[in-house]
């Protein structure tokens, strides 16, 4: 395969070609001289997916799919079997051969004697519609797995406060036992230090710290980002999580 | 093709309805003529004003840039320069003018659109299978 480029130059300095796309018919023909521009010669050959932030002629064979912000232009004998997108101009000529899926275009021109077949679809910003489907397309896939785990977002936060009220009720060495590098403050003061430090799950060994743990699981599914809840294992769990504290200082009690 | 146009319409406004060109029958419409149903017919049509249905001939189709046309279309050549909504056959050439506006599907042995038409639909190019119906 050969890519040839007419004027390699005006690579460095790529205009905005967008703008000129959606300029339609004033502004394409006196821009086309300085914007991008790739030319597929008569021998030259083209096998899969070509994006082109410009212009793109082709007098050789394309057997994928061409997508230009600015013309396409298909000339010669040039053959081109794919889907086509032309954020402007699309000319095929009179020798020139297009079969495709998808022509998605913003104006176009067939000459008489050319081979054409596929789907047209035109408007003023023929480009604007496959690309926000490509862009649109990844996310509904990603979104179905996190699902399940915002769930536990929700209930990690919920089974913290809940213990963190009963130990308050509790003497303070329920806290002392359940944080090993505050005993200290755990003796001398009351609830407030509980609530936070429950929070922090990791440091913990006691007992309690189990059930702290099997919370902590679900805050890393909530980074994977995760809003909407099943509510229902978020209910379980914070209904397991408090009973679990409670009996613990139940038995501390006893 | 202009020539030809040319000549049709001058007749179409001499004589309106069913004229006699170089023996072959042409049925002319003007921009205030509306058609509504089926017309089969041995012949050419000249399509202006609004036209609604079907319309299956053996010559040849021309819309005028002012017409609307909503119907299915088969004719040896087809010009479209006005606003089409239908399927279109041409046996032989489609041609858009640059302001035909044609949203349909499209079977054609040969196609030519002129910059500035708009055409929304599927193109089919090559041999027809189905029916040329009045032949």
């Amino acid at each position: 395969m050969t890519l040839s480029t007419r004027r390699p130059a005006s690579r460095a300095a790529t205009p905005v070609p967008v703008e000129n796309g959606s300029d339609g018919v004033g502004g394409t023909d006196a821009n086309i001289g300085q914007r991008n521009s790739i030319v597929l010669g008569p021998r030259d050959r083209l096998v899969g997916e070509l994006f082109v932030e410009g212009d793109l002629r082709v007098s050789g064979t394309v057997k994928g799919t061409i997508e230009a912000t600015g013309d396409v232009e298909i000339s010669g004998s040039g053959k081109v079997n794919g889907d086509v997108t032309a954020y402007n101009r699309l000319t095929v000529g009179g020798d020139a051969t297009l079969i495709a899926g998808d022509v998605r275009v913003a104006r176009l021109t067939v000459e008489d004697g050319a081979q054409f077949s596929g789907k047209v679809t035109m408007g003023k910003r023929a480009g604007d519609a496959p690309r926000a489907v490509a862009v649109i397309a990844p996310e509904p896939a990603r979104q179905p797995d996190p699902v399940p785990e915002p769930v536990a977002i929700e209930v990690a936060p919920a089974a913290a406060e809940q213990p963190a009220p009963a130990a308050v009720t509790e003497p303070a060495p329920v806290v002392a036992e359940a944080v090993k590098t505050a005993p200290a403050k755990a003796g001398s003061v009351a609830a407030q230090p509980v609530k936070s430090q429950p929070a922090k799950p990791a440091p913990a060994k006691a007992e309690p710290v189990k059930s702290v743990q099997v919370k902590v699981e679900p805050v890393k599914a909530a980074t994977i980002k995760a809003p909407p809840a099943k509510p229902e294992p978020a209910k379980v769990q914070a209904a397991k999580a408090p009973v679990k504290p409670q009996t613990a200082q139940k038995d501390r009690r006893r | 093709m202009d020539v030809q146009e040319a000549v049709a319409e001058g007749q179409a406004s001499a004589e309106n309805g069913e004229v006699k060109r170089d023996g072959k029958k042409q049925f002319s419409m003007g921009p205030g003529d509306i058609l509504e149903g089926k017309l089969i017919y041995d012949g050419s049509v000249h399509a202006d004003g609004r036209v609604e249905g079907e319309v299956r001939v053996t010559g040849n189709i021309d819309v005028a840039s002012g017409a609307t046309v909503k119907a299915l279309l088969e004719g040896g050549n087809v010009t479209l320069k006005g606003n089409v909504e239908g399927m279109v056959t041409a046996r032989d050439k489609l041609t858009l003018g640059r302001n035909a506006r044609l949203s349909g599907d499209i079977q054609v042995k040969r196609l030519q659109i002129d910059d500035g038409a708009t055409l929304n639909g599927h193109v089919r190019m090559g041999d027809f299978e189905h029916q040329a119906s009045g032949q």
